[in-house]
């Protein structure tokens, strides 16, 4: 007998047959099933207590008070604070993303700088203090610095940092820029606040109030609790709108025009005022801007705006809410101080400023008037440029000339948290810690009536090498003759807390101090210079309305990855973004829906698909911030292209950045 | 002739009995020794000292927090209550002092019939069974039990299967929705 092939096969056969009575094979398989649950990559629920603890997101422009789910102290989610007076339980889109955010692809690992060959690379911080404190001391007050922070206090240390280096403080421009050159004209001091909650008839004039302008949650809350008549006046319908009672359609870069001719229909029914510079006003609105004249200029039939004039009139409690640029707050100003709303509950006010706790702290000036400047050769390029929470590589109109002027820094530093357009261009990466995970503070936020101040303690310990830019300019200062006075942004903050008399304890609770009066007393002046740039210019082509939307990011923050479900295949679909027009307009200017067109301004060039929207004026072509990124991750980078590029900037006599619409050609790609 | 033919050919039932019998071997005996790894508690704990002479309950570390869920093993927290230093003589207590506590570092310890993530396990709904209906009785032992882990799986031997729970929840009247264990 011997062992041959048809042995080896009866044995294997046996031996098959065997092992399926015994239990191995079934086991085995159950046990590579739940193996797949173990997969390294799969992520794992935490095993903890469930609690909850409050915390402070500056992700949007103005901060969301947010309550912090954490499972065995690890932070996992974040929902609104009901217990703070700013959220009442409301979070913003992109707020709510802030714990994801915290673990974003983006995420810098730590201090980087340009290696010989031009790469970022990976540095100790011990090296990267030392570079920045030698490039400072070398540079001798040619420095500037950036912030896209609109409520800290963090910006008092920042500029009084660079302002003891004898260099510039600017900051990103944006609604509260814009609302704060309009208040120093008119107001001498203080911030333009609406008190939403108690009118009963809201204008807005192209102020997107759920979607982007000033504490969005509130502004959604109050339109919806309070049932006051909301008048949307504006190029397009965008989110703002969809809630309104009304929608005046109105050129881009002509609402302070309407406004004015609003005030020249009031004034020439009998309206009046007792505040300084009222007859020069009104010579100038009844002479520039009668209905017929703004009608001209703004496409706003005459008998609207006559009409909108009456329900003003008409309406016990009403606000006029200002957007864009400083004429057109200073307009809405004057409306509101015509309707006798001003410095009233249910009007608009001047909020009184919380103290300064920095003594060598400096009022920001506007980055984009700076950097034109720079482009421009009318000012020195910074030897060392600093940009701390804001993302001007991406986020500044005239992109392309923007980014060129960046590029003239003889040495720029990034404060970012993430890998933004601006951080892939720095000589030197010094990661601030994410918002939740360091401690900050948010100041009135623009357009809130009320002066309020909220602190954020660090809800989580950061997974990265970070440090607060804060603690570590405070600790640079001295060493570069620049002291601040403090050693931490801890003491700093302790200061703030106190000079309010408020409660550290309890605000680190969520809970916001209030002022007990927070309106200013001031005289405003209603011949106001920021005026003269109301007039419309003149203008060939199509008139870019671009707006953002929170969802899709803001100009410091990319997509968030959890929020790419949120974005409808009507604003992006696969890497085209869509612009909106009119049948009227689509149809004059020969494109269909569908259709890839460039879009051409005198500043630059952008592409995108046509969607057909009758929601858009007549020589209007609607469009998205939030998109075009270059850097930042898969979730945002290539897809669509960058508004800005297309956007033009321009400056007035009093050397405000103001917005007249950009005018556009169309061209199918 | 033809049947010495088939020998010579290897047939006849004799391979596949063996080959039977070697695979019942294997697949009883063998595999089942080698699909688990033996590993001890990183701590002798001893459940007898703590119950019989200090005189503790189970639920005086195994606890349940305000909302009710089941706070599982002490942490250094509850543990630092009475050996923030060395109190006896026991080798095992020295180290998790010295090791542990002192250090800042909690203890790894190996959960019998730890749960995968898609199971939703509330001790608090089971609280009228006793602990040894469903863990092992460690609450009398000196020396911990050994812990099998899965090599594949990496679950501990005694992870309870979902047929366990099935069983249960059928023999005493409770649902065996999907819902109830899988959220």
């Amino acid at each position: 007998m011997g062992f041959n092939r048809r042995s080896f096969i009866q044995l294997a056969a046996g031996g098959v047959t065997g092992i399926l009575f015994t239990p191995a094979v079934w086991k085995a398989t159950d046990d590579v099933s739940i193996w797949t649950q173990n997969w390294s990559w799969i992520p794992r629920v935490p095993k903890g207590e469930v609690a909850k603890t409050a915390g402070l997101s500056k992700l949007c422009p103005s901060g969301c008070a947010v309550q912090l789910d954490t499972v065995g102290g690890k932070v996992y989610m974040a929902e609104g604070n009901e217990e703070n007076p700013l959220s009442k339980g409301g979070v913003c889109p992109l707020c709510a993303s802030a714990v994801q955010m915290m673990h974003s692809p983006s995420r810098v690992e730590g201090p980087m700088m340009k290696d010989g060959s031009g790469k970022l690379v990976l540095v100790t911080w011990e090296q990267a203090e030392s570079a920045l404190k030698e490039k400072l001391a070398a540079a001798k007050g040619k420095v500037a610095l950036v912030s896209g922070d609109e409520t800290g206090t963090a910006n008092e240390v920042l500029s009084g940092f660079v302002a003891g280096l004898g260099g510039g403080f600017y900051a990103m421009p944006g609604e509260a820029t814009a609302a704060g050159q309009a208040a120093a004209d008119m107001f001498g001091e203080g911030q333009i606040g609406y008190d939403l909650e108690n009118a009963d008839f809201v204008l807005s004039l192209g102020a997107n109030l759920v979607d982007f302008w000033g504490p969005t949650v509130r502004n959604a809350r109050a339109l919806a609790e309070t049932g006051a008549t909301f008048v949307y006046a504006g190029p397009s319908q965008n989110r703002s709108c969809a809630i309104a009672d009304q929608w005046v359609p109105a050129k881009p870069g002509s609402l302070a025009a309407l406004a004015l001719g609003v005030a020249s229909s009031l004034i020439a029914g009998g309206r009046v005022s007792t505040a300084s510079g009222f007859g020069q006003f009104k010579s100038m609105v009844l002479a520039d801007y009668t209905p017929e004249k703004a009608a001209a200029m703004t496409g706003v039939p005459v008998e609207k705006i006559t009409k909108l004039a009456s329900d003003l009139n008409a309406a016990a409690k009403p606000v006029v809410v200002g957007s864009g640029d400083p004429a057109t707050y200073a307009a809405a100003s004057i409306l509101n101080i015509l309707l006798g709303r001003f410095n009233v509950k249910g009007g608009m006010s001047v909020v009184r400023p919380l103290p300064k706790v920095v003594d060598a702290a400096v009022p920001a000036g506007d980055f984009a008037v700076f950097l034109a400047d720079v482009a421009a050769g009318k000012a020195a390029a910074p030897e060392v440029l600093m940009a701390y929470e804001c993302n001007p590589a991406y986020a500044l109109p005239e992109s392309a000339t923007m980014q060129a002027a960046l590029g003239k820094a003889g040495f720029l530093v990034s404060f970012g948290t993430y890998m933004d357009e601006t951080a892939a261009m720095a000589d030197m990466i010094l990661p601030n810690p994410h918002t939740l995970e360091r401690l900050d503070d948010v100041q009135t936020p623009f357009g809130l009536a009320e002066a309020t101040y909220c602190l954020g303690v660090p809800a989580a310990a950061s997974d990265y090498k970070v440090v607060a830019t804060t603690d570590l300019l405070l600790k640079l200062a001295p060493e570069l003759g620049a002291d601040l006075g403090y050693e931490t942004f801890q003491a700093v903050l302790e200061a703030k807390v106190e000079a309010l008399g408020a409660d550290w304890d309890e605000l680190a609770g969520g809970a916001a101090w209030v002022a007990p009066d927070s309106m200013l007393p001031v005289s405003p002046n209603m011949a106001a210079d920021t005026l003269a740039s109301a007039k419309v210019p003149a203008s060939e082509g199509l008139l870019v309305d671009a707006a953002h939307q929170l969802n899709i990011g803001s100009p410091s923050i990319a997509i968030p990855p959890h929020n790419q479900v949120t974005i409808f295949d009507t604003e992006l679909r696969k890497k085209d973004m869509f612009v909106k027009l009119n049948g009227n307009t689509a149809k004059s200017v020969g494109v269909k829906a569908g259709d890839m067109v460039k879009l051409t301004s005198a500043k630059g060039e952008c592409m995108a698909r046509v969607r057909i929207y009758e929601g858009v004026m007549d020589g209007v072509v609607a469009v998205l911030h939030g998109f075009g990124h270059t850097a930042w991750d898969e979730f945002s980078r290539g897809k669509g292209d960058n508004v800005n590029k297309i956007l033009t900037v321009s400056v007035d006599a009093d050397g405000n950045a103001v917005s007249t619409g950009s005018a556009v050609t169309i061209a199918k790609s | 002739m033809e049947e010495k033919k088939r020998l010579s050919q290897g047939g006849g039932v004799l391979p596949f009995f063996v080959g039977f019998l070697a695979a019942l071997v294997v697949g009883w005996f063998l595999v089942p020794c080698i699909t688990y790894s033996a590993k001890e508690q990183p701590i002798r704990f001893s459940h007898k000292v703590h119950v019989e002479e200090q005189g503790m309950e189970c639920d005086s570390c195994h606890t349940y927090r305000e909302d009710g869920s089941f706070a599982g093993l002490p942490t250094n927290e509850q543990c630092g209550e009475c050996h923030e230093d060395v109190n006896g003589e026991d080798p095992a207590e020295t180290k998790y002092v010295e090791e542990y506590f002192q250090k800042g570092k909690e203890v790894p310890w190996l959960v019998y019939q730890y749960q995968p993530d898609n199971v939703y396990f509330s001790h608090l709904a089971h609280d009228g069974m006793e602990c040894t209906q469903c863990h092992p009785d460690v609450g009398n032992s000196d020396t911990p039990p050994t812990y099998y882990e899965n090599r594949i799986s990496g679950y501990s031997k005694q992870t309870m299967k979902m047929w366990q729970c099935e069983r249960c929840h059928a023999e005493n009247g409770v649902s065996n929705a999907c819902y109830v264990c899988h959220k």
